[in-house]
C-alpha cells in the first residue's frame, strides 16, 4: 500500500511540528535566550533540505526498499550497521513523543490520572494504525493537519496582543557560541526527516504536484517560528518554566474563564497529532527492526514497538530525570549521525554508484568489451 | 500474517475496544461524583498570622437550579502545606486549585516574601499561572467572607474587578505570570494590585456584610450592634523587591505613572482655575478617552535620554464655576481653548514629572526605563550601569516630553 504525493507533503509537515510546540521553546532558553528562535529556524531549515534531499533519492531509486538502496550504494556491511543506528534513533523520539504525550495529558487535562488508564488506550491506538500501516497514518495525518494549522494558528493570533517586542533584543548579545551550544544540546528535538529513509518504495510519485513539499515544509516552519514568537514575546525570562508551549500560550490571558473551549478543543486535537507522530515513528522504528533482523512479519517488530511504548511510560513515570537522556550527548550524536550523516552518505553513495554504472564515451575501454560481447 | 488478520478483524477490534471501554468506564461509574471528594477552590487567600500560615479557600459548591454555592473555609499550620491540608481535614474534601481564579496574599505575608507561597501554590499545587494574584490589607478571615459576600449580594466578583483594573488602571498585569517575569528579571520588580477591607466608609468603598455564617449575616459586635465592612479598591499597588513587599504606591501616583503606559487609560483630568475668553476662572474636568505612548531611548554622548511621546484624546466633559450663558450652546469641540490645551498638556507634564520624581526618590522604576535602555541600547547602558549601578541609574537620566492633546479621533 502506497502513500501519495499529497500525503507525504503532510507527513513531512507533521513531523516538522511534532515536538516544537511543547517542551522545546522552554528548553531552548536555558541557553540561548532571546535567540531560540534563531536556532530552531536553523535547524529546521537544515531539516527541510534533508527532507528534500531524501524525497529526491527516494524518487532515484527505484528500489522496494531503503535496504535495497543502501546495499545497492554502500555494500552489503553498512546498510545493517545503518539500520541498528537508525532504530536507536527511532526508539529515541518514540521515547520523547510518549513521554512528552503523557506528561502533556497528566499537566493540562487531569492531573491525578491512573496511568494505566492513558497509556493503555494510547497504546491501542498506536498498535491500531501500525498494523494498518503507513496508508492509514498518512490518512489521519490528512485529516488532521488543517485542523491542527489553523488551531495552533489561532491559539498563537489570540495571545498576539499581550507580546512584548521588546524582549527579543538585544539581538545576539553573548554571541553566536551559546546558540551552537544551545542547537547541540537540543539536537534530538530535529531531525525530523529521519523518518523519511523508511519510506523508500512506499511512496507513489505519479501525481506528484510541483513544490507540494517545499509548500508543506515552509508552513511547518512558519506555524512553529510564529507560535515560538508569540510564547517567547508573551513569556520572556520566564519561558524555561514553560513545558507546554502551545497549551501555556492559550492560558496566558489572566482568569481562568478566558481560557475558551475552542483552545482547548485545539489542545486535545494537538494530543491527537502527537499519537499518530507516535505511530509514524513507531512504523519507521518497526521497518528499521525488520530490515536490521531481516524479519518478514510485522508481528513481532509491533509487539516491541508497543512493549517498549509501554515500558517507556511505566519507567518514565517512576524515575524522574530519565528524560536527561533527550539532552545528553549521545542523543545529539546519534541524531547529527542518522540525520544528517547517513543521508548525505547515501546521496555520496548513490552519485559514486550512479557514475559507475553510466555507460562510458565512445573510445571507451568498457564499451569495446561490451561490443565484443 | 493471515492469522493475525483474523484475531485483527474489525468486528473483534470493536469488540475489544468496547470490553476496553467497559473496563475504564463501568468503575467509573461506580465511583462518587468529583465533586464529593475534591473541593473546587476558586479564590485563595493567605496570610501570616504570629507564627502560623492561614490559609482561607473560598469553594465552589454546585447548588440546586446551576446556582454556585460559595463557601469560606479557614485553616492554618507551620507551614503553607500544612495550613492547606488542615482546610481539607476540615471539609474531607481534597482541595482541587486548578480552577482557582484569584489569590490574595495577606500584608504580613508579602513583607516576608510572597516567591516560595506562589512557587509551591503553582507547582505543587498546580494553581494556574493566569489567575489574579492581589494583595491585601486587614484581617484575612473578613476578607474571604466579604469578597464571598460581595459576590453573594451584589454579584460582584473580585476577579472582574481585577480584570477591569488591568484594562484600565494598572501599569501592568496582575497575573501570576507576570509578578514572575518581574521576579525574574534584572530588577527583581513585582507589582501587585492592592484592595483592602476597612471598618469605616471611605470613598469608593462598598459595603459587605462580613464575619456572619452566611449571606447576608452581619457580626455582631460586642455591644449588640451590626459591624459593617467595607471593601476598598482604589487602584494603588505593592511593590515588591525581590519577592518582598517594599511600599505601596496610592493610586493618584499609579494614575499618574499610567501616562508611561499603553492601556486603555479611561479617567478625568482636573484643570483648575482655567481663565480664557471663554471661561472665567473655571474647574474643567476632561476625560481622556484614548492614549498612545511611544517611548523612545537614546545617549545623548554620555547622558542616557528617555523619551516619552504621547497622544491623548480627551473630551471635555464637565465644566465648573459661573459660566455665561452662552457656552451652553457651543459644540463640543469648542470647549477645547487652546489656553485650555495648555493646561492640559501643563497638568500631564506635572504628573509625569511627579511620577519621575517618586520613582528616583524611591529608587522604583514603575516606568521601565531600564528595560528600554538595557533592550534598546544595551551596551552603552551596560557601561553607564558600571557608573551609576542598578540603585541609582534613574538619577541621571534626561527625560523628555513630548505631548500631543486633541479632541480628534
Amino acid at each position: 500500500m502506497k502513500i501519495n504525493y499529497r500525503q507525504l507533503s503532510i507527513l513531512v509537515f507533521m513531523s516538522f511540528i511534532a515536538l516544537k510546540c511543547l517542551a522545546l521553546p522552554g528548553l531552548l532558553y536555558v541557553e540561548s535566550k532571546n535567540m531560540s528562535m534563531v536556532v530552531t529556524l536553523v535547524l529546521m531549515f537544515v531539516d527541510f533540505i534533508y527532507a528534500l534531499l531524501i524525497i529526491d533519492l527516494m524518487k532515484k531509486s527505484n528500489e522496494k526498499n531503503i535496504l535495497d538502496f543502501m546495499t545497492r550504494c554502500l555494500g552489503p556491511v553498512l546498510p545493517r550497521i545503518f539500520m541498528a543506528v537508525l532504530i536507536v534513533k527511532y526508539a529515541l523520539v518514540v521515547a520523547n513523543i510518549s513521554k512528552g504525550l503523557e506528561f502533556f495529558v497528566v499537566e493540562n487535562f487531569y492531573n491525578s490520572l491512573n496511568w494505566i488508564v492513558f497509556v493503555l488506550p494510547l497504546i491501542i491506538l498506536v498498535g491500531f494504525m501500525l498494523y494498518k500501516g503507513i496508508r492509514n497514518i498518512a490518512r489521519v495525518s490528512e485529516l488532521i493537519c488543517w485542523a491542527i494549522f489553523f488551531g495552533c494558528l489561532y491559539i498563537a493570533l489570540k495571545s498576539i496582543a499581550g507580546i512584548d517586542v521588546l524582549n527579543f533584543l538585544p539581538a545576539f548579545h553573548e554571541g553566536a557560541l551559546p546558540l551552537i551550544k544551545s542547537g547541540y544540546t537540543h539536537m534530538s528535538w530535529f531531525g525530523s526527516s529521519t523518518f523519511l529513509l523508511m519510506l523508500f518504495g512506499k511512496v507513489d510519485f505519479t501525481n506528484e504536484k510541483k513544490l507540494q513539499v517545499v509548500k508543506y515544509s515552509f508552513l511547518a516552519i512558519a506555524l512553529v517560528m510564529f507560535v515560538h514568537l508569540v510564547f517567547y514575546g508573551l513569556f520572556d525570562v520566564t519561558s524555561p518554566t514553560h513545558n507546554f508551549c502551545i497549551s501555556d500560550i492559550s492560558q496566558y490571558s489572566s482568569g481562568q474563564s478566558s481560557i475558551d473551549e475552542l483552545s482547548w478543543l485545539v489542545v486535545s486535537l494537538w494530543v491527537t497529532a502527537q499519537a499518530v507522530q507516535l505511530a509514524l515513528f513507531g512504523y519507521a522504528m518497526i521497518q528499521a527492526i525488520k530490515f536490521t533482523f531481516n524479519i518478514k512479519s510485522n508481528v513481532f517488530p509491533i509487539l516491541f514497538v508497543l512493549i517498549y511504548i509501554f515500558v517507556w511510560s511505566f519507567v518514565g513515570e517512576q524515575t524522574v530525570g530519565l528524560e536527561r537522556i533527550f539532552l545528553s550527548h549521545f542523543s545529539s550524536i546519534l541524531t547529527i549521525f542518522t540525520a544528517y550523516v547517513i543521508p548525505l552518505i547515501l546521496y555520496v553513495g548513490y552519485v559514486v554508484e550512479r557514475g559507475k554504472g553510466k555507460p562510458k564515451k565512445k573510445g571507451a575501454k568498457n564499451e569495446k568489451v561490451k561490443v565484443n560481447i | 500474517m493471515k492469522k493475525l488478520k483474523s484475531i485483527f478483524s474489525p468486528r473483534k477490534i470493536i469488540i475489544i475496544l468496547l470490553i476496553i471501554v467497559g473496563i475504564i468506564t463501568v468503575p467509573g461509574l461506580n465511583m462518587p461524583a468529583m465533586s464529593e471528594t475534591e473541593a473546587i477552590v476558586t479564590m485563595l487567600c493567605m496570610d501570616k498570622q504570629d507564627e502560623n500560615i492561614v490559609v482561607s479557600a473560598t469553594v465552589l459548591s454546585p447548588g440546586p437550579n446551576n446556582v454556585p454555592n460559595y463557601q469560606v473555609f479557614t485553616g492554618s499550620g507551620q507551614t503553607l502545606s500544612n495550613a492547606v491540608d488542615a482546610v481539607s481535614l476540615t471539609i474531607g474534601k481534597e482541595m482541587g486549585f486548578a480552577q482557582c481564579e484569584v489569590m490574595a496574599l495577606g500584608e504580613n505575608l508579602c513583607d516576608i516574601g510572597v516567591m516560595q507561597t506562589l512557587d509551591f501554590m503553582t507547582r505543587t499545587k498546580k494553581v494556574g499561572r493566569n489567575a489574579y494574584l492581589v494583595s491585601f490589607a486587614g484581617d484575612i478571615n473578613d476578607f474571604s467572607e466579604s469578597m464571598s459576600n460581595l459576590n453573594k449580594e451584589k454579584s460582584l466578583s473580585l476577579e472582574k474587578i481585577l480584570k477591569f483594573d488591568e484594562r484600565y488602571t494598572l501599569i501592568k498585569n496582575s497575573n501570576i505570570e507576570n509578578f514572575y517575569i518581574g521576579y525574574f528579571n534584572d530588577l527583581s520588580l513585582g507589582v501587585m494590585p492592592k484592595v483592602e477591607i476597612k471598618n469605616t466608609e471611605d470613598d469608593n468603598a462598598i459595603e459587605v456584610a462580613s464575619g456572619g455564617q452566611s449571606a447576608g449575616d452581619e457580626a455582631e459586635t460586642k455591644s449588640g450592634e451590626k459591624e459593617k465592612k467595607y471593601f476598598v479598591n482604589d487602584g494603588s499597588i505593592s511593590i515588591f523587591k525581590k519577592g518582598k513587599r517594599v511600599f505601596d504606591v496610592d493610586s493618584k501616583m499609579v494614575k499618574k505613572a499610567n501616562f508611561f503606559v499603553n492601556n486603555e487609560q479611561e479617567g478625568a483630568l482636573v484643570i483648575e482655575n482655567v481663565d480664557d475668553d471663554l471661561y472665567t476662572d473655571a474647574t474643567v474636568i476632561v476625560d481622556v478617552v484614548r492614549k498612545q505612548n511611544e517611548i523612545g531611548v537614546r545617549f545623548d554622548g554620555d547622558t542616557p535620554v528617555y523619551r516619552n511621546h504621547m497622544e491623548i484624546v480627551v473630551f471635555v466633559e464637565q465644566v465648573l464655576g459661573n459660566q455665561p450663558k452662552e457656552n451652553l450652546l457651543k459644540r463640543n469641540k469648542d470647549f477645547l481653548t487652546k489656553t485650555l490645551l495648555e493646561r492640559i498638556k501643563e497638568k500631564v507634564q506635572n504628573d509625569m514629572q511627579d511620577c519621575i520624581d517618586f520613582c528616583k526618590t524611591n529608587k522604583v522604576d514603575l516606568i521601565d526605563a531600564y528595560k528600554h535602555f538595557y533592550k534598546l541600547t544595551n551596551k552603552k547602558f551596560e557601561e553607564y550601569l558600571k557608573i551609576t549601578g542598578k540603585e541609582n541609574y534613574l538619577d541621571n537620566i534626561k527625560f523628555e516630553f513630548d505631548i500631543k492633546v486633541s479632541n480628534e479621533y
